[in-house]
């Protein structure tokens, strides 16, 4: 009894882990269907922001700099795309991912130039309240992040299915030749998806720099668990991204309460990767069974 | 006499160093129905890919309605009522049968009510697509499949349709089934040019017809004389390629022409 509590509690600690995931991970998605590109500066696109809204904040105060540092992953989004991705394309698909690398690199390099890398607080959007739920202390930042990720998602989801944009970009990732012969502009779509990654990942950047400060690597690497994420979605089903997501951020939230394991330093990580591996083995075999025909064609 | 609908003079068209097209050149009247024929690999694809903008030419010039439309893009073409149902269908396999319907018809999509009635004018042509609507088009049948390409394109309500090998993999009856419907389409005004490896039956419904090889016109005529000549025809495509004997399009079995054909 006691330890179901100690479970519950604990569930609320994942709560922003699992609105951080999504965030990321949708947008990882979209990128990956519109580019077939894993976007590895994915991390650097979610850390710049939150030093852009930090260095914006004392200025136009915290809800203009968050707005601020949304924007700028945006617009990184489109620049890293135009600028790097795009160009790539020609080439292969291994020098485009080869490319985001340099990217992450780069953006990277620059924030602790420019920065330090001393841990900054980051930008706190709502008041700081702790609650108490059992044993476990949530923050409102924390309930914050979880909140603005399902509305953000739903926003998403509805962007996808009930607006032109969101049909033409699915139409774009179906099949590029064909969209343009529809009348569809590819470019224009994929510039969209990349612009939607960004905002997605500025504003998860930002809300999870307030949580948890501002470092260049660590808030650059706190976007891995969402490529596992991704990776158990299926890399290109949105849906799927945010399933991982919740499994992913419950992994990570849950393994410290589990008694034998929970203390040992990367018990989440290990969890983790048996996770995923357990259930990408899973859609492997579900896969050949179904999808036969598909494959063939 | 009227402007053509289509006026490719003089075209070339590369594929990296590989020339495909070498001074190609042909016409499409308003409300005609063109067939072009030629080996494998005689340029047919590349002319209608070049023509709906998928790639662009290196020298030459293409009139679409009296403008120059050389170089633009395929999404921009197609707002200006150039279709084209490519090699290989390129439908859009992960979405629906209705989702396709409605791609196809992107360019007038600002009209909602219009939609329906394009979309139930369109699916009367093919029933079976209408049984099917919610079916991801990678699951349809190939005949099906072929169906829904045919059905999108004409979506975008084109001036002029391009459709590179219509018979691809199908049965002879969906093939007639198929050149019926687009001599409908054909005699309410759109402008047809049709890519055939089954000469006869490309001859037996269009009006003129060019045949190409190595990237260029080496004979065209209107297609009843050249169904009355078959000796002419054969001596362009090869020695496989046989269209006599045949009585007219109600034949099951349209001639192979140029050999096998080399899967991709
Ligand atoms: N994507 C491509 N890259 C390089 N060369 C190409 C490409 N597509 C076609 N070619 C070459 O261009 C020439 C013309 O090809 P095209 O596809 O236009 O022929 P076709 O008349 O349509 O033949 P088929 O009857 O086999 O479809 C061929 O020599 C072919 O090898
Ligand atoms: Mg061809």
């Amino acid at each position: 009894m006691n330890e179901l509590k100690l479970v519950a509690d604990h569930v609320i600690l994942a709560l922003p882990l699992i609105g951080a995931y999504a965030l990321f991970g949708l947008g990882i998605v979209v990128i990956y269907r519109a580019s077939r590109v894993l976007n590895l500066a994915h991390g650097a696109m979610v850390m710049l922001p939150g030093y852009i809204a930090y260095s914006a904040a004392p200025r136009v105060g915290p809800a203009l700099g968050l707005l601020v540092g949304i924007l700028s992953g945006g617009v990184l989004g489109v620049l890293v795309e135009r600028l790097v991705v795009r160009r790539l394309r020609p080439i292969s698909q291994t020098a485009q991912t080869v490319g985001t690398v340099a990217v992450f690199a780069v953006l990277v390099a620059l924030a602790a130039k420019v920065w330090g890398t001393e841990v900054l607080p980051g930008v706190t959007v709502v008041p700081r309240h702790a609650y108490q739920v059992g044993v476990a202390v949530v923050s409102s930042d924390d309930l914050a992040l979880f909140v603005v990720a399902a509305i953000a998602s739903a926003f998403f989801f509805a962007l996808f299915r009930f607006t032109s944009l969101g049909l033409a970009m699915r139409l774009a990732a179906d099949n590029r030749r064909a969209a343009a012969l529809m009348g569809i502009d590819p470019e224009r779509t994929t510039s969209a998806a990349w612009l939607i990654a960004g905002l997605f990942a500025g504003l998860g950047g930002v809300l999870l720099a307030g949580a948890t400060g501002l470092h260049p690597y660590i808030n650059s690497l706190d976007v891995l668990p969402a490529f596992v994420a991704v990776l158990i979605g299926g890399l290109e089903s949105t849906s799927g991204a945010l399933v991982g997501s919740v499994a992913v951020g419950l992994a990570i939230g849950l393994v410290p309460s589990v008694g034998f394991i929970g203390d040992q330093e990367g018990a989440p990580q290990l969890v983790l990767a048996i996770v995923a591996f357990v259930i990408m083995a899973l859609r492997g075999r579900k896969f050949q069974a179904s999808d036969v025909r598909s494959a063939l064609a | 006499m009227n402007e053509p609908v289509l006026s490719v003079c003089d075209l070339d068209a590369h594929y990296g160093a590989i020339q495909a097209l070498r001074g190609m050149s042909l016409q499409v009247a308003q409300g005609e129905m063109v067939a072009l024929l030629g080996a494998n690999g005689a340029g047919k694809t590349t002319t209608l890919r070049t023509v709906s903008g998928m790639i662009r030419p290196s020298a030459g010039s293409i009139l679409f309605e009296g403008a120059q439309i050389g170089g633009l893009a395929a999404q921009t073409l197609v707002r200006r009522g150039l279709a084209h149902l490519p090699e290989g269908r390129e439908l859009f396999p992960t979405m629906s049968v209705e989702e396709n319907l409605r791609a196809g018809y992107w360019v007038h999509r600002r009209s909602v009510s219009g939609y329906r009635s394009t979309r139930d004018q369109v699916m009367s042509l093919f029933p079976i697509l209408g049984e099917r609507r919610r079916q991801h088009a990678g699951t349809l049948s190939g005949g099906e499949q072929q169906m829904l390409a045919v059905a999108r394109a004409l979506m975008s309500k084109p001036k002029l349709l391009l459709v590179d090998e219509l018979s691809l993999g199908l049965a002879p009856m969906i093939v007639r089934q198929l050149f019926e419907i687009l001599r409908a389409v054909n005699s309410q005004g759109t402008a047809v040019v049709i890519v055939e490896q089954f000469v006869h039956m490309a001859l037996a419904n269009t009006n003129r017809a060019y045949v190409l090889a190595k990237g260029q016109v080496v004979l065209d005529g209107l297609s009843a004389d050249l169904l009355a000549n078959p000796q002419l025809i054969a001596s362009y495509l090869g020695e496989t390629a046989e269209v006599r004997g045949r009585k007219g399009s109600e034949e099951a079995g349209p001639v192979e022409v140029g050999g096998s054909r080399v899967g991709r």
